[in-house]
């Protein structure tokens, strides 16, 4: 992390949150034209799909996780792009890895051993992922137990029903706690926009997120029907801004769910750079949560490189 | 050259051109020389003067075009009127199937087209691409369906004529499709004049429509001068002229055509407000003044150049609005990448800076985003321009460039008021997320086309015109087919200029007046039979029917006889009603005696055909609404 100034949360501003003003057809209209308004091509899309590589919290959350599912993964986390294509592009000396390895707190410890040597943080989900349904004092021992095991950012999930029945305070007071038990370990908020309502809701739930002292906020468990949209990643990146814009701390966002495809991840990356600007395209603002997402940039560096499309067994699988 | 880790370390976009190769090798198969397009063939006039196109991103030449003069005016006029017998003849269904086909070719040279629209205009290719050519190609669609309806929805209404069609460079294909698809729907034929700066698009689409096959002289393009635009409205044989353009021409094409009997449509400039509530979405509305003012480079008729913000929020707003601006991206058109591409013309340049030079001399505060342009070629930066009030000519008067305005208010009522403050009335913006706010604040501002959390969205079934100096008669929608068509009992008027004491030649007063000159009119002696200036209506009974009553059937049973069929069939009845006058109804022959008398008085004319239009248009609807249903 190389976030100097961390955000250290602040006191809960009901009338900001309650003065907010969403316009979906507005938001609707700005998320239809920036694809088409914004696209880079050859070395710059190139470029861009390594840095984008870079920002990937590569993700393994599923009921059959092993140890040893687990260190493969890390091993891909170590390794993402296929050595004789990073020699090609002329990158030899560079260290290219994804942001981080994303697992269910079980798992923490395998994969904090497996990427021992690296810089590379471990993530941990906790708070009852991915429902948030659990008594209070069980998602704060979860927290606590997957900072102890070495996790070194924690992807805490929103309870969802103080956002819908608009319960504020609660929702601040129980981040606050969260933010309490993580210590160190940076915070990332998981507001789960496809169980709310409104844009709107999506809106007021960053800010009580952020002033609650979220290091960054997730649009998504990827356990959702509806996971990361461009819409409520609009919304987000704009309450980021406004937060920025008050107290001078910048959060950072992760996108995550659904991100299957380069072109997809680019587009993200215009979305960043036109309302946030150039810092939230590095790792250490911005995260894709996905699993797939990495294959298909390698294929489409292949591309780039040899002109030809491999099939996704000519990339070594994480 | 920048290096692959440069890139990856600095994350800059990266030049992301369209090629122009299918554009130059169609400019090259025409060795870069066009002549006129009358009657579905390439007329190259013999002697003519040509005039060159340049791109004005890079100024290089794209072609030449040749300046129509008065015998090639009168050729493709004369083509127009030929093709008008056939073409207005012809069933609505059969002309539904030809403007199906335009549609369908458009679309076939979508990128051809979006490519030399942004070649010679200098507007973005993603404007062209995504917004002029898929309308161009809606328009075509939208109407085909009214020419197939024609003769059920609009059973007792008859094309115009022959039309003249002026359009502006700031859209040459989107202006060219809103004037062709109707009147040629409707059975008209057209001769259209592209502008001076931008000829060469409206020249490709003349191919694509003789591709598709429609007959010969129903559309002919001519390109030539302003005096060739003036050859097209003074000429006789001309029914109609429709013009989209600056205030100052429109005012000249009035002053042309009055007394000539031929109808006329001006959509004009205008000065937009853009009036954002403090309850409004601001990062939307933000959105909203870079599609309102940016679109097009600012070039754009109903671009929303005032904005006006209510005060307790119009400081957030502006810096909001300037961090905005930071981001926007302005380069060579064919980048697929940027926001705002060139200017059309040097002299156009000339006089947006002239007048951001006002702004500043007027006392306002000017800014411009430190963002770099092109080395050459005509770029501008977006501008906005704060602390002014309404009393300086930059808050007034049309820039038609991409420079905003600012104002503040404090209520509802002022910020109408302030929207109001203008002698255009072309469109508006309103930003609340307060529907009842903003449907009343809506409703009283005084423009064609008001959008309410949004701005300058178009479409072929949506109505678009102006109020005050913006002009008159709409384009798009049913309302638009009225500007192309009359009704069957009206004749084009020809009117007596003499007895106005206008020149028959120029339209011109015999005798010009000057400033004071005017004395008011005092009662004059009586003539007989006439009075202000037209033939008295006869008093007492007319004598064919004193002849009727002698010899055919009793006048009470004639009508009877109307009146009950009138009941039974009360859509037909309504339908036959307009055979005769509206209100004076009777027999063919007494019609055709009323068309006869207000041939004369033609300034009463246009009056009752819109009152008509209005009932007629209503009760249509209601039957669409039905059929729908």
């Amino acid at each position: 992390m190389t976030q100097n100034n961390r955000n250290p949360g602040v006191p809960l501003d009901l009338d900001w949150v309650m003065g907010a003003h969403v316009n979906k057809s507005a938001v609707e209209r700005r998320v239809a034209t920036l694809p088409a308004r914004r696209t880079v091509k050859k070395d710059w899309q190139a470029a861009w799909l390594l840095r984008a590589v870079t920002c990937i919290d590569l993700t393994t959350l599923a009921g059959d996780d092993t140890p040893g599912r687990v260190r493969r993964l890390c091993a891909k986390a170590k390794q993402p792009i296929r050595p004789d294509m990073l020699s090609r592009m002329g990158l030899d000396g560079e260290k290219i890895t994804v942001g981080a390895v994303c697992v269910y707190p079980n798992r923490v410890k395998d994969a904090v051993e497996a990427l021992r040597g690296s810089d590379i943080p471990v993530a941990s989900v906790a708070t009852g992922f991915p429902a948030g349904q659990t008594p209070l004092p069980q998602r704060i021992q979860e927290i606590e137990q997957a900072v102890e095991a070495g996790a070194r950012e924690i992807d805490v999930v929103i309870a969802r029903n103080y956002v819908l029945t608009g319960d504020w305070r609660a929702l601040y007071d129980e981040l606050r706690q969260f933010r309490e038990a993580c210590g160190d370990a940076h915070m990332k908020t998981i507001l789960a926009t496809g169980d709310l309502g409104t844009l709107k809701q999506v809106y007021q739930a960053s800010l009580v997120a952020m002033m609650a002292g979220s290091d960054f906020i997730k649009t998504s468990t990827g356990k959702e029907s509806v996971n990361a949209t461009l819409e409520v990643s609009l919304v987000m990146t704009r309450a980021i801004r406004e937060y920025l814009d008050r107290f001078g701390y910048k959060i950072g966002f992760k996108p995550a769910g659904g991100i299957g495809s380069a072109k997809q991840a680019m587009a993200w990356q215009s979305l960043m750079k036109e309302e946030l600007g150039d810092e939230w395209l590095m790792p250490h603002l911005f995260r894709f949560g996905a699993s797939t997402l990495l294959t298909d940039i390698e294929r489409q560096l292949y591309h780039y490189l040899t002109g030809h499309y491999a099939a996704k067994h000519h990339m070594p699988m994480g | 050259m920048t290096t692959f880790l440069e890139i990856f370390k600095t994350m800059e976009y990266g030049p992301a051109p369209e090629a122009p190769d299918a554009v130059k090798a169609w400019l090259d198969e025409h060795g870069r020389k066009f002549g006129l397009f009358i009657n579905n063939e390439w007329v190259t006039p013999k002697g003519a003067k040509y005039y060159p196109s340049y791109d004005p991103s890079n100024g290089e030449l794209l072609a030449e075009t040749a300046q129509a003069e008065k015998k090639d005016v009168d050729a493709a006029i004369a083509a127009a009127r030929t093709a008008f017998e056939s073409w207005s003849q012809t069933p609505g269904v059969v002309r539904a199937r030809y403007l199906y086909a335009i549609a369908r070719n458009i679309q076939k040279h979508h990128r051809l087209l979006a490519v030399l629209e942004s070649m010679d205009n200098g507007k973005p290719i993603r404007e062209s691409r995504d917004i002029d050519v898929p309308l161009l190609a809606r328009h075509f669609y939208y109407y085909a369906g009214w020419a197939q309806l024609m003769e059920t929805e609009l059973r007792d209404y008859q094309p115009v004529g022959v039309v003249g069609q002026i359009i502006p460079w700031n859209f040459p294909l989107l202006m060219l499709a809103w004037k062709i698809a109707p009147a040629i729907a409707m059975g008209n034929t057209v001769v259209l004049k592209p502008a001076s700066y931008t000829r060469l698009s409206a020249l490709l689409f003349a191919e694509i429509v003789a591709e598709a096959g429609l007959p010969a002289g129903v559309v002919n393009v001519i390109t030539g001068s302003s005096s060739a635009g003036s050859m097209i409205v003074t000429h006789p044989d001309v029914d109609k002229i429709a013009f989209t353009g600056s205030t100052d021409v429109g005012r000249t094409l009035r002053h042309q055509t009055a007394g000539s009997g031929k109808k006329l449509s001006l959509e004009l400039g205008g000065k937009s407000p853009f009036v954002v509530f403090e309850d409004a979405d601001l990062d939307g509305a933000i959105e909203g003044v870079v599609d309102a003012i940016w679109f097009n480079q600012g070039q754009v008729c109903c671009a929303g150049s005032r904005l006006i913000v209510q005060e307790n929020v119009a400081d957030k707003f502006i810096r909001k609005l300037k961090a905005r601006m930071e981001h926007m991206r302005v380069g060579d058109p064919l980048d697929k990448a940027i926001d705002m591409g060139a200017i059309v013309d040097k002299t156009q340049w000339e006089t947006i800076d002239s007048w951001v030079k006002t702004g500043i001399a007027e006392g306002g505060e000017c800014y411009q985003p430190n963002i770099r342009l092109p080395e050459k070629g005509l770029f501008y930066k977006p501008t906005l321009i704060t602390g002014l009030d309404p009393a300086a000519a930059t808050v007034q008067e049309e820039i038609f460039g991409p420079v905003l305005v600012s104002l503040t208010f404090r209520t509802p009522e002022e910020a109408i008021a302030l929207a109001n403050n203008t002698r255009y009335g072309l469109a508006a913006s309103v930003w609340s997320d307060n529907i009842n706010l903003a449907l009343d604040v809506a409703s009283k501002i005084k423009a064609g086309s008001v959008w309410v959390n949004c701005t300058n969205l178009f479409d072929g079934a949506s109505g678009f015109g102006g109020y005050r100096e913006s002009g008159f008669g709409r384009e798009g929608g049913r309302e638009g087919l009225f500007e192309y068509i009359r009704p069957k009992w009206m004749d084009r008027p020809r009117p007596d200029l003499t007895s106005m004491d206008l020149d028959a030649a120029t339209n011109e007063p015999v005798k010009p007046l000057t400033w004071g000159e005017h004395v008011p009119a005092r009662p004059a002696a009586p003539t007989v039979g006439r009075a202000n200036g037209h033939d008295l209506p006869r008093v007492g009974p007319h004598p064919e029917d004193v002849h009727r009553r002698q010899t055919g059937p009793p006048r009470r049973a004639l009508h009877h006889d109307h009146h009950r069929r009138g009941r039974n069939d009360r859509r037909a009845g309504w339908r036959r009603q307009p055979q005769g006058h509206p209100r004076r109804g009777g027999s063919g022959a007494r019609g055709a005696r009323c068309q006869a008398r207000l041939g004369d008085a033609s300034r009463l004319q246009p009056f009752a055909d819109s009152v008509f239009h209005r009932r007629k248009s209503r009760c249509a609807q209601r039957r669409v609404h039905r059929a729908n249903r």
